[in-house]
C-alpha cells in the first residue's frame, strides 16, 4: 500500500470515532430525562401543600396558619395552647399524607422544624404574617 | 467438481450467510424500534398525567370562587356536578386514559363515594373515569384543600391522576 492510501485510511478511521462518539452522544442526550417539567410538578405539589395546610380549619373561628400566626405571637387560640395545638395537627397531618421526616422540611420562622432536607432539594415557601413559611422536598 | 461450479457453490453459500445476516438484522432493529416506540408512548403518557395533574386544579369548574376572586381549593359541592363515566369532550382528553379523583385524607373519613345523596357524608369524589378494563401504569397525585361550603370548612384531601394502558 502506497503512503497516500495509508494516510486516507487513517484519516477514515479518525472520521469513522468521531461519527461513532457523535452518535452516541446524541442518543444519550437525547434520551435524558426532560426534568423540567418533573420539577414544576414537584413545586406546584409543595405550593398546594402549603395552600391546604394553611386553610386547613382548625376550629370553628381559626385555620391553621391562624394557629402558626398565635403560636409564633405566643398567644391561644381555639382556647388551647396554639403551639401544642400547632404542632399535634401537623403531625397527624403529615402522617396521613406520608410525608416523612429524612425527604421533607417544614419550617416556620425560626419557632418550629419539622424533618431534615440535605443534598439537592425544591422549595416552596410562603410569607405568613411576621414569619416565612417553607416546604422542601428532597426525595 | 469444476472450478465454476465451486464458485458458483461459494456465491450461494455467501448469498445465503449475507441474507441470514440481514433478516437477522431487519428482526433486532424492529424488536428495537417496538420497543422504543412503546417506551415513547410511555412516556408522552406520564407527561400528559403530569400536566393534567398541573391543570386540573386550575380548573374555574371546580375551584373555589367568592364574588368572581378565585381561591386556591376546590369546591367539594362543584365536584358533584361530574358523572365519572360520563364523555366531556375535549375536557380530559390525553395521550392514555385517565382516572381523576378527589379523596378527603385529613381529617380520616369514611370511604363513601360522593354524590347528591350521600354528599357531605362522604370522601371520594370521582371526576372522570373511562375505563373498562385497564392496567394502571401511572399514579400521581398532589395535596389539595377542600372547601365543604355547608359547614364552611377547609379539609385536607388529594386529587390523584391515574393513568392506564
Amino acid at each position: 500500500m502506497r503512503k497516500g492510501q495509508t494516510e486516507i485510511l487513517g484519516f477514515l478511521v479518525i472520521v469513522l470515532l468521531l461519527l461513532f462518539v457523535g452518535i452516541f452522544f446524541l442518543y444519550f442526550s437525547l434520551r435524558a430525562e426532560p426534568e423540567t417539567l418533573q420539577d414544576s410538578v414537584v413545586e406546584l405539589q409543595l405550593n398546594n401543600l402549603m395552600n391546604a395546610v394553611t386553610q386547613y380549619s382548625v376550629c370553628e373561628d381559626a385555620d391553621l396558619e391562624d394557629v402558626m400566626v398565635a403560636c409564633n405571637d405566643n398567644r391561644r387560640i381555639c382556647n388551647e395552647d396554639s403551639c401544642s395545638l400547632m404542632e399535634n395537627e401537623l403531625l397527624a397531618i403529615f402522617d396521613e399524607l406520608g410525608l416523612e421526616s429524612d425527604t421533607f422540611e417544614l419550617k416556620l420562622g425560626d419557632f418550629y422544624t419539622f424533618g431534615a432536607c440535605s443534598g439537592e432539594k425544591i422549595v416552596a415557601s410562603k410569607p405568613l404574617k411576621g414569619f416565612d413559611m417553607s416546604i422542601s422536598d428532597c426525595s | 467438481m469444476r472450478r465454476a461450479q465451486v464458485d458458483m457453490l461459494e456465491t450461494i453459500m455467501v448469498l445465503v450467510v449475507v441474507v441470514i445476516i440481514l433478516i437477522l438484522g431487519i428482526f433486532f432493529y424492529f424488536t428495537f424500534f417496538a420497543q422504543s416506540v412503546q417506551e415513547s408512548g410511555a412516556d408522552a403518557c406520564f407527561q400528559s398525567t403530569d400536566v393534567l395533574l398541573l391543570s386540573v386544579m386550575n380548573m374555574p369548574e371546580i375551584q373555589c370562587s367568592e364574588n368572581t376572586r378565585e381561591r386556591p381549593c376546590v369546591d367539594t359541592s362543584k365536584l358533584l356536578v361530574f358523572e365519572a363515566d360520563r364523555k366531556y369532550g375535549g375536557m380530559f382528553e390525553s395521550n392514555c386514559p385517565q382516572r381523576i379523583y378527589f379523596e378527603q385524607v385529613y381529617p380520616v373519613s369514611n370511604n363513601i363515594t360522593c354524590t347528591k345523596n350521600t354528599y357531605p357524608d362522604c370522601s371520594v369524589w370521582y371526576m372522570f373515569e373511562p375505563l373498562e378494563d385497564p392496567e394502571g401504569i401511572a399514579r400521581l397525585s398532589t395535596t389539595v384543600s377542600l372547601y365543604f361550603p355547608l359547614e364552611d370548612k377547609y379539609k385536607i384531601g388529594k386529587l390523584i391522576v391515574e393513568a392506564y394502558q
